[in-house]
């Protein structure tokens, strides 16, 4: 594999424009801080960005940031779906990240059953 | 808790981007022959006084005054000095931090590496315009990857395109000899 490949997605990707003008549909925001990692939300960030590639999705951008406040219920995953309430999940792991993307991003259905805050 | 050397990482980068660097860098290095590992971030971020570094590695410590976790420092600073290694932290207030892990490689307490894939993944596609790179020298593995170098080839085209993705993900696995973790 050589980077210059990278030219070709380039060319390809350029039809997908939603990206380029950071005007994502959905904005997915994991904390990662220390309690964060240590409660698997690495492995939570890894499980979305394997279902963007996947189900080929390029409207969603996956954004960290540190500390959330809300420690009991690490690893913490917001999701703002545009022009909609942003819902906050709690206690997500690889496998309740893959259903929020199935359920929640594609289909437009936010999980109830991991959901810890929903903020108009 | 973190043990691995893949979360500590990532723990590290994290706190360069917290503390608002625009320029990171991490290395990993195995030298056989010295029989030492390294890990080492280094950023221009905000840095730290005396002070600030004193209570980063005693622990319970954190820049953000709502909460007062922070445990990742001490934590990898026992770490290496358990396995006969050492621990610094270089910082200035306005001049950045550089963090350096040592371990003998050979200890039989040395933390696994982890899923280094993952990641470095994490690291470059969160890099949000960032200047971030990347040395992973291991045995005849090697990997070397800054985004500066991938905005070259992709303009302005975003490292979360799902095909960047998928290209950066099997470029890493491929330098670093490491297999993604399907669950």
């Amino acid at each position: 594999m050589k980077l210059e490949d990278l030219r070709k997605i380039r060319e390809r990707a350029s039809k997908d424009i939603s990206l380029r003008k950071g005007d994502a549909r959905v904005k997915v925001v994991i904390g990662m801080g220390t309690s964060g990692i240590a409660a698997g939300a690495r492995d939570v960030m890894a499980a979305f960005l394997d279902e963007i590639d996947k189900r080929g999705l390029s409207d969603v951008t996956i954004t960290q940031t540190g500390e959330r406040g809300l420690a009991s219920s690490e690893p913490v995953v917001e999701v703002h779906v545009k022009k909609e309430a942003a819902v906050v999940y709690g206690e997500m792991t690889d496998t309740r990240a893959r259903r929020v993307v199935a359920e929640h991003i594609v289909n437009g259905n936010p999980v109830s059953d991991y959901v810890i805050e929903v903020r108009a | 808790m973190i043990e691995s050397l893949d979360m500590h990482l990532q723990d590290l980068v994290q706190n360069a981007y917290s503390a608002g660097a625009s320029r990171v860098s991490v290395l990993l290095d195995c030298d056989k022959a010295a029989d030492r590992l390294t890990l080492e971030v280094s950023d221009n971020g905000s840095g730290m006084d005396e002070q600030t570094m004193r209570a980063v590695q005693q622990g319970f410590f954190s820049s953000k005054s709502k909460r007062s976790v922070g445990l990742g420092i001490p934590l990898l600073r026992a770490s290496a000095e358990h396995c006969d290694g050492s621990f610094d932290i270089a910082s200035r207030p306005g001049a950045g931090t550089t963090v350096t892990a040592r371990f003998r490689l050979r200890h039989i307490d040395l933390p696994q590496l982890g899923n280094l894939a993952k990641t470095f993944l994490n690291i470059l596609v969160t890099s949000s315009g960032r200047w971030v790179s990347i040395t992973y020298r291991c045995g005849d593995q090697e990997l070397d990857i800054d985004t500066n170098r991938l905005h070259e080839f992709l303009g302005e085209t975003s490292f979360q395109h799902p095909e960047v993705i998928r290209f950066l993900r099997s470029y890493i696995e491929e330098h670093i000899g490491q297999e993604w973790e399907e669950t």
